[in-house]
């Protein structure tokens, strides 16, 4: 070896900076800015007919012609009253019935195997029927809704049910606890989690069902708003009514967001 | 009041039918203000002794009892678990409330005993945090007041302080030789550090390799609260080495098995 050998300076690198980056929350803003102008470039240069797809700016004007008329408006209220009453109905038959399946061994063996062949069933397939059984009028629509809220709510309450720290179980018990006390100290509490994780779920599909119900068999309403500017080819009108839409989704989902931060504290 | 173990025996049968003799035939007694700890290598059945003594698993065969119970009253417990066992979703006062509740305490008094455990334990100051937001030490902590909350008339404790770093283990070592002469409740507690269970017990009952049974009962004739001192470091020395003798061989045999 000799005395001097040559040497150099090695920074060791931040090697987890690329899984870790943050951006600040504009970025979303701007980037679906540009994506916006991008769609409304292309139209007023003409390169697609604003029949097959209208410009933002023309939408907007649609929509709000569409609210100044009051036509939203009264196609909203239908919707709500059957999208709330039918999530309304078939989460808390569903959280119903995913406690007591999830808690009681016999109901386990009788509901579980019931459950499990109706939920793959598309909902929508039924409408037929329940026009048959409950008329054409708003109960089959409701209906048809809570059945496919139904299912993800309960089967996610029953899972979140099921894996109950059998320790906490025993610290209850440790301390007398009554049965009701652990249904509502321990079981649901611990379910939590899991049954707000189904009602989004089932958030989406209700709007799903919604939609689809609404333009099968209903004069009033956004999915019969929609099909209606379909078959007269308006399609600024037309996608005016898929923005409320996808507006409704996006509220309902913060809604429900809102209610599990102030359900579930103990998870940040 | 005095809780006697009496010929307790305990074998647990699983699935494929084959059946593990755990507990062989164990007798014990917690007089009225005893604390005795129950040491033993792992797996010789602490944890399930605790456990039906406790009420929450039957025994094959055997009793538990109360004796000297006065008339109209319902002797209580409380455990301390192994693994806490706290309830996530409760905020720490909450989470000592908890026995309250099931007694059915009124609002006020539960408040104000929950108050009072909470600084017991020197958690002031925490009173809303969660399980998650607190450190091991603390986690224990609360814990510990849990049960002594419902002021039990005995005390089961499952290895407590296993989860702790040294350091942390004596401060909470001595914190409850502390709390115990406060409080002064019959408590059996459960660990395999035989340091811990000498600077902690009035008798030591030493648990065999399964299936466990009874090999030794030791009596630490030293007052609690003087064990720390100087004098008496020599004869505790002796007291743990005593012990260790007497396990030593069943403990490498527990180990060896391990690694088969
Ligand atoms: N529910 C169970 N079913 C079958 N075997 C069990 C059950 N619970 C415990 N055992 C067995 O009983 C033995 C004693 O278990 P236990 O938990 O009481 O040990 P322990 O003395 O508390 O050990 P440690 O010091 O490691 O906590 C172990 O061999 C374990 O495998
Ligand atoms: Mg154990």
């Amino acid at each position: 070896m000799t005395a001097q050998q040559k040497t150099t300076v090695y920074n060791v690198p931040s090697r987890m900076s690329s899984w870790q980056k943050t951006y600040p929350r504009y970025i979303s803003v701007v980037s679906i800015g540009c994506l916006l102008l991008l769609w409304e470039l292309i139209c007023r240069a003409g390169l697609v007919s604003t029949l097959f797809l209208p410009a933002p700016t023309q939408i907007l004007t649609a929509l709000f012609i569409m609210i100044a008329d009051g036509e939203v408006g009264l196609s909203l209220v239908a919707s709500l009253y059957r999208i709330f009453l039918g999530f309304v109905c078939g989460s808390l038959l569903g959280l119903a019935v995913g406690l007591v399946t999830g808690t009681s061994a016999l109901a386990d063996r009788v509901g579980s195997p019931l459950v499990n062949a109706l939920y793959p069933i598309p909902k929508i397939a039924l409408l037929p029927l329940f026009i048959l059984w409950l008329g054409i009028g708003e109960l089959s629509k409701v209906t048809m809704i809570a059945m496919g809220v139904f299912f993800p709510v309960a089967m996610n309450t029953y899972s979140g049910v099921k894996n109950v720290d059998t320790l906490l179980i025993k610290v209850a018990v440790s301390f007398n606890a009554t049965w009701g006390k652990i249904m509502g100290s321990v079981v649901l509490p611990n379910a939590l989690p899991m049954i707000f994780a189904g009602l989004r779920l089932a958030a989406g599909t209700s709007l799903l069902l919604l939609v689809a119900a609404e333009m099968i068999a209903a004069q009033v309403g956004i999915g019969a708003l929609i099909l209606h500017y379909g078959d007269l080819m308006i399609t600024d009108r037309l996608m005016a009514g898929v923005i409320v839409l996808s507006l409704l989704g996006l509220i309902f989902n913060l809604l429900l967001q809102y209610l599990e931060r102030k359900a579930v504290p103990w998870k940040q | 009041m005095k809780l006697t173990i009496e010929a307790v025996s305990k074998t647990f049968v699983n699935q494929r039918g084959k059946s593990l003799s755990v507990l062989e035939d164990i007798d014990l007694t917690v007089n009225e203000e005893e604390f005795v700890a129950l040491v033993g290598p792992s797996g010789c059945g602490k944890s399930t002794l605790l456990n039906i003594t406790a009420g929450l698993l039957e025994p094959t065969s055997g009793s538990v009892r109360f004796l000297d119970v006065a008339p109209g009253c319902v002797p209580r417990h409380a455990i301390v678990f192994q693994e806490t066992g706290l309830f996530p979703w409760r905020s720490v006062e909450d989470n000592i409330a908890f026995g309250l509740e099931c007694l059915g305490m009124e609002k006020a008094e539960k408040k104000e005993r929950v108050k009072h455990f909470i600084e017991l334990v020197g958690l002031r100051g925490f009173e809303t945090s969660f399980p998650h937001q607190l450190s091991g030490g603390m986690r224990q902590r609360v814990g510990i007041a849990r049960a002594l909350a419902i002021e039990p008339d005995l005390l089961l404790m499952d290895e407590p302080f296993s989860a702790l770093d040294a350091q942390t283990r004596t401060i909470m070592q001595e914190e409850l030789v502390t709390l115990w002469e406060k409080t002064r409740l019959s408590t059996l507690y459960v660990t395999h550090n035989i340091q811990e269970a000498v600077m902690l017990a009035d008798r030591v009952v030493l648990l065999s390799r399964r299936p466990g049974k009874v090999s030794k009962i030791v009596t630490i004739d030293i007052p609690r609260s003087e064990r720390e001192l100087p004098c008496y470091a020599e004869t505790i020395a002796e007291f743990i080495r005593e012990i260790w003798e007497h396990i030593a061989k069943d403990a490498r045999a527990a180990l060896l098995e391990v690694e088969e």
